[in-house]
C-alpha cells in the first residue's frame, strides 16, 4: 500500500494519465480510503483546470506588451520582404 | 471567434510563404502572448523579453521557408524563441538558465517520517470553477507563475496554458523527459500551494 507522500509525488502524472496500470490501481485504492489525498488530488486537478483557463482568458484582457497591432505585424512583414538597398537606390 | 482563429497553423504558414501578410498577422495574433509569456521565463527584464519576441518574428519571416513540418509549427516557433532568448540573454548577461531551479520545495515538509500528512491540505472555501468566474484568479495565478523558478514556470506554461504535450516541451526547452516531469510537478505543487493560501 503506497503512502500519502507517494500519492502526492505521483499526483501530477496521475492527472496527466501518465502512470502505469499498476500505479493507477495503487493510487485509486489509496484515494478510496484517504480523504486528505482525495482533497489534494482534486485541488491539484483544479489548479491545472484554472491554468488552462488562463489561455482562454488571454484574449479578453489588455496587456499592451502582449498584443502587437495588426498594422505593426503587417509593417514587420513588409520590411522583411523588402530587398536590401543597392548602390543604385542610394 | 473569428474565422482566422479556426485556420490551422500549417495553412497560415503556407500562406505566409506565398506572401500573404494577413496570414502573418493572424499568426502574430495567435502567438504573441504565449511567446511573450515564455520569453519572460528566460529573461526577467521586460523590455528584453519584448525584444526577444520581436526577434523571433523577424527570425520566423527570414527562415519560414526552412520549416519542413517535422515538428508542429508551434513547437518550431517556441524553439526559435528559446534559441533567441538564450542568444540575447547570454549576450546581455540576463539569461536565466533552466538548470538554476532549486531542487527543494516540492512539499516534502508536508509529510511525517511514515509518509502520512503532517500538514494536510485544508478545504478550499470556493471551487476553482467559481474562482474562474472572477478576474481575481488571473491575477493570482499570474503572480504565482511569476514567482516560480524559470524551468518550472516555462514547463507549466507550455504544458498547462499553451497545451503542448510532454515531447513537444522537451523539444522546445531541450530538457529530458524525466526533468520535464519533475519541473511540471514541482511547478504545479507550488501553484496549488499559492491558491491554497488564498482559498484555504
Amino acid at each position: 500500500m503506497i503512502c500519502c507522500r507517494e500519492v502526492a509525488a505521483k499526483t501530477s502524472d496521475y492527472i496527466n494519465k501518465d502512470v502505469s496500470w499498476r500505479e493507477w490501481v495503487e493510487i485509486r485504492a489509496h484515494l478510496l480510503m484517504c480523504r486528505l489525498c482525495r482533497r489534494y488530488v482534486l485541488q491539484m486537478a483544479g489548479t491545472v483546470r484554472l491554468l488552462r483557463r488562463l489561455r482562454f482568458a488571454d484574449s479578453s484582457t489588455h496587456d499592451d506588451a502582449a498584443t502587437m497591432s495588426t498594422s505593426a505585424a503587417r509593417q514587420l512583414f513588409r520590411s522583411s520582404r523588402r530587398p536590401p538597398p543597392t548602390a543604385h537606390d542610394e | 471567434m473569428s474565422a482566422a482563429a479556426d485556420i490551422p497553423d500549417e495553412t497560415l504558414v503556407a500562406q505566409v510563404i506565398a506572401g500573404n501578410e494577413d496570414a502573418f498577422a493572424s499568426l502574430v495574433t495567435r502567438y504573441q502572448r504565449p511567446l511573450l509569456r515564455l520569453a519572460r521565463s528566460f529573461v526577467r527584464d521586460e523590455s528584453l523579453a519584448e525584444d526577444v519576441v520581436q526577434d523571433t518574428w523577424i527570425g520566423l519571416l527570414r527562415g519560414i521557408e526552412k520549416f519542413e513540418g517535422r515538428s508542429s509549427f508551434r513547437t518550431w516557433l517556441f524553439r526559435v524563441l528559446t534559441n533567441r532568448a538564450k542568444t540575447r540573454g547570454v549576450k546581455e548577461s540576463r539569461y536565466v538558465s533552466l538548470e538554476a531551479d532549486p531542487t527543494a520545495g516540492d512539499g516534502d515538509d508536508d509529510f511525517n517520517h511514515e509518509g502520512g500528512w503532517r500538514q494536510p491540505p485544508v478545504p478550499w472555501t470556493i471551487t476553482p470553477e467559481r474562482l474562474a468566474l472572477s478576474d481575481e484568479f488571473r491575477t493570482l495565478l499570474e503572480q504565482a507563475l511569476a514567482e516560480l523558478p524559470p524551468g518550472q514556470r516555462a514547463v507549466v506554461e507550455l504544458r498547462d496554458i499553451d497545451g503542448l504535450d510532454a515531447a513537444e516541451v522537451c523539444n522546445v526547452l531541450d530538457v529530458s523527459e524525466t526533468n520535464q516531469r519533475v519541473l511540471l510537478h514541482r511547478g504545479r505543487t507550488k501553484l496549488r500551494a499559492a491558491l491554497a493560501a488564498r482559498l484555504g
